[in-house]
């Protein structure tokens, strides 16, 4: 053992005698035993569920259901086909639909309406009216007394005063199916559609009744909101939002995601969403068996896009989902997906934002995935592949008996081509790589001595990263590298075209605004030497700055022009900002790399930003 | 696994486990963040998060690997970060609370101080390693990435703390 760690053993046992914690804070046992309690309900019903993100676990009972899948309706165009526990209905698909657990409101099992359903809502009994244009749909289990005929029936008008909710059309009906009995309540309004009602009498006629009931795992909560379902390998899988009613009763209510699968599937469980948005995928609970498995969760509404992906390196499609405003909780939405193939205990829900940022901390590390191999007549055996890192998934060339190295990380493409980077030096040729769409048919390097060099596209296998190709150029030592590389499409029409070289960043629009751009670069330039001194911006000061700065450059404490302001948002991430006399604001954000293989990502904006997310907009 | 003689964390043992564990999760918590009320704070969230995702705890152990993990996850997490920095800037305007750790001097303070410069995942690293005696694949495992990734961490570190250490050594 050296010194310095012995030192910082010395060091930690030191340090380590803080008092004990203060003795359990107020309150701490009661939120504990309340997450405990949601978790039980959930463990009650659940079957595998590995519940909140990558390092919890939790095993649940298994039903002792044999597995059954439902009988779902054909569902017409604009309609999506649902198993509840005791019937299946197809329904259109903006419509608002509800489970309802018959024990607890009175038979009911499901709801449908044309408009938004808030927590309890509809029960005519406590003096609900349907607000205007509406209607909705009521099925129970039991029936009228006496004889009722064998399903299909039609829903016929009623007669007789009775408006429930307030309803100027009362339809019902009454059935059997499978051995049981069953009613139906249709209410309408005189200010509804006739498509409306068309609609929901369609709704009606898809009802499809198991044999055998339950034909789904159990739905938790008495009030189920419906927000999506899903094919899985063992059935459809049904997501759904409700309110915990017991909760509501006390100071706080409580709102949960969960799923349904068929029954057998152990495909039940149901996730709590906070009260704040997640930053990340924390709020993620996974039920995972032999076959896949099923992730959902709730994350923050500033999530745009989503993916699933395994510890094996695999990647498949999530759903962002709006919760219902009648729901009451703002800044969330939900997320699911289905992983098919059995995977270890952890799948990472990535998530971007509309930049294609992504919003999780911390990816999922993975094996180097190889795109291409090949042999170069002067630099050997070289390989072009994606490397699977805590910050995300980089673009990596190598030779195999020399060097290489890659950056990080890949974002969606937007458009057909684009230059990735290039790497020189050694006795290695030089390599350019680029980014492509399927548009791209040829790839070439013209040097500006004349050279032209044809370069290979590679089809990148991992689908989710939305690069479709990789465009490689190896070029010769004694070549150099200076000129453009151009792309061209199947038909040899030029698709873009972008400059390979040393080159100085571009000058301002006026010469005002580029004394502002040429302080923040250099402004820029000095943090990035600070954080490769210190690894941290903590500790940034800005007379450390002035020291390191190459440039003209003036810093100071409060917004002037020209001169420079420095926030530090935390020990890896900056905002610089400044303004040009004529008043046009601008700003850096500086990432500071996380890892020896990263580097720093910058990002422009035209804002006086005073934290890392808050510049944006370019320059 | 052992399957023979399984715990219950729920119920009446809640209390019973946050008096077993606070103590040493306290230490460690102090150690990742340098300030006993952002320890505090994180102690008791990763509590929480651990109890209520929790029915039944077949290795009594397990309740402090969870714990650990749970506490360093959230140290180099945004929800540090966010939550616990917001609550570190409220406690500012108050009275500053008192290290009562031993009196450092000279050379245990640089060395202190160069922790707390660390970025959160390398000082988490050196905490694991050095203060838990955390293999490196065990490490690796606490932090979420691969044995490789930690090992980068912890040289990383070590490579900074002796920079700054010589740099300030007259």
């Amino acid at each position: 053992m050296n010194d310095l760690e012995q030192d910082l053993r010395e060091l930690f046992q030191i340090k380590s005698r803080v008092p004990p914690p203060t003795p359990r804070p107020p309150g701490l046992l009661r939120r504990a035993r309340r997450r405990q309690v949601g978790t039980a309900f959930v463990a009650v019903l659940g079957g595998l569920a590995i519940l909140g993100g990558a390092f919890f676990g939790a095993r649940a009972l298994v039903t002792s259901h044999p597995e059954v899948r439902p009988a779902l309706p054909t569902a017409p165009e604009g309609f999506q086909s649902v198993p509840l526990p005791n019937v299946s209905i197809a329904y259109p698909e903006d419509w608002s639909l509800v489970a309802d657990d018959p024990e607890r409101t009175e038979d009911r099992i499901l709801q449908l309406a044309n408009l938004e359903f808030g927590v309890g809502w509809g029960n005519c009994e406590a003096g609900y009216t349907l607000p205007r244009g509406g209607v909705m749909l009521e099925v129970q289990l039991g029936g009228i007394q006496g004889s009722v005929p064998e399903w299909p029936v039609p829903l016929d008008v009623l007669p007789g005063p009775t408006r429930p909710c307030g309803a100027d059309l009362v339809l019902g009906a009454s059935w059997t199916a499978s051995g049981r009995a069953f009613s139906a309540t249709g209410l309408v309004t005189r200010d509804a559609s006739r498509e409306d009602v068309d609609l929901m009498t369609r709704a009606f006629e898809s009802l499809t009744f198991p044999e055998v009931a339950p034909q789904t795992e159990e739905f938790i909560g008495h009030w189920s909101r419906i927000l999506d379902v899903a094919d899985s390998p063992v059935g459809p899988v049904v997501l759904y939002v409700y309110a915990d009613l017991d909760d509501v009763r006390r100071e706080e209510p409580s709102h949960w995601i969960g799923i349904a699968g068929p029954v057998g599937s152990r495909l039940a469980g149901a996730s709590q969403i906070g009260r704040d948005p997640p930053s990340g995928d924390e709020s993620i609970t996974m039920n995972l068996d032999t076959w896949g498995g099923v992730v959902w969760g709730d994350v923050s509404s500033e999530a745009n896009r989503a993916q699933l992906r395994t510890v094996e390196g695999f990647t498949f499609p999530a759903k962002l989902i709006s919760l219902p405003r009648s729901i009451g909780v703002e800044n969330h939405q939900a997320v699911w997906g289905i992983v098919e193939g059995e995977t270890g205990d952890r799948v990472t829900t990535l998530l971007y934002d509309g930049q294609g940022n992504v919003l999780n901390d911390l990816f999922p590390v993975g094996a180097r995935i190889s795109i291409a191999t090949g042999e170069d007549p002067a630099g050997g055996p070289w390989e072009l592949y994606l490397d699977v890192t805590n910050d995300g998934t980089g673009l990596g060339f190598a030779f195999t008996d020399g060097g290489g190295g890659g950056g990080c990380c890949l974002r969606p493409l937007k458009e057909d081509f684009r230059l990735d980077g290039w790497g020189s030096g050694g006795d290695e040729p030089s390599n350019i790589t680029a980014l492509a769409s399927d548009v791209i048919a040829r790839i070439v390097f013209e040097g500006v001595d004349g050279t032209a060099i044809e370069g290979g596209l590679h089809p990148v296998p991992d689908e989710s990263i939305g690069v479709p190709q990789v465009g490689l150029v190896i070029v010769p030592k004694d070549v150099p590298l200076e000129g453009d590389l151009v792309a061209y499409d199947a038909d040899g029409n030029e698709v873009g075209r972008e400059f390979v070289g040393e080159t100085s960043e571009p000058a301002g629009p006026t010469p005002e605004i580029d004394a502002v751009w040429q302080a923040l670069r250099a402004a820029r330039d000095a943090s990035a030497r600070y954080f490769e001194r210190e690894s941290t911006f903590t500790t940034l000061s800005l007379d450390a700055l002035v020291d390191l700065a190459k440039g003209p450059v003036t810093f100071s404490t409060r917004p002037e022009p020209e001169a420079v302001s420095v926030f530090v948002t935390d020990d890896r991430h900056l905002a610089m900002s400044s303004s040009a006399i004529t008043g046009e604001e601008f700003c850096i954000a500086v990432e500071a790399p996380d890892s020896p293989n990263s580097s720093f990502n910058y990002r422009y904006g035209s804002v006086f930003a005073q934290s890392y997310d808050d510049c944006s907009g370019g320059w | 696994m052992d399957d023979a003689s399984p715990i219950r964390a729920p119920g009446g043992q809640l209390a019973e486990l946050y008096e077993r564990h606070a103590p040493a999760a306290a230490r460690l918590a102090y150690l990742l963040t340098g300030d006993r009320g952002l320890a505090e704070d994180l102690v008791q969230e990763a509590f929480v998060r651990v109890v209520g995702r929790f029915r039944h705890l077949r290795v009594p152990d397990a309740f402090w690997v969870y714990l650990r993990r749970t506490i360093v996850n959230l140290h180099t997490s945004q929800l540090r970060h966010r939550r616990l920095e917001r609550a570190y800037l409220d406690r500012e305007g108050r009275d500053p609370v008192p290290d009562v750790g031993m009196p450092d001097v000279g050379a245990r303070e640089e060395l202190w101080r160069a922790i707390l410069g660390l970025p959160p995942r390398q000082r988490a690293a050196v905490v694991l390693r050095f203060y838990e005696d955390l293999s490196e694949r065990e490490t690796a495992e606490v932090l979420g990435c691969s044995t490789a990734a930690a090992k980068s961490l912890i040289a990383r570190a070590m490579q900074s703390l002796r920079a700054r250490i010589e740099s300030e050594s007259p």
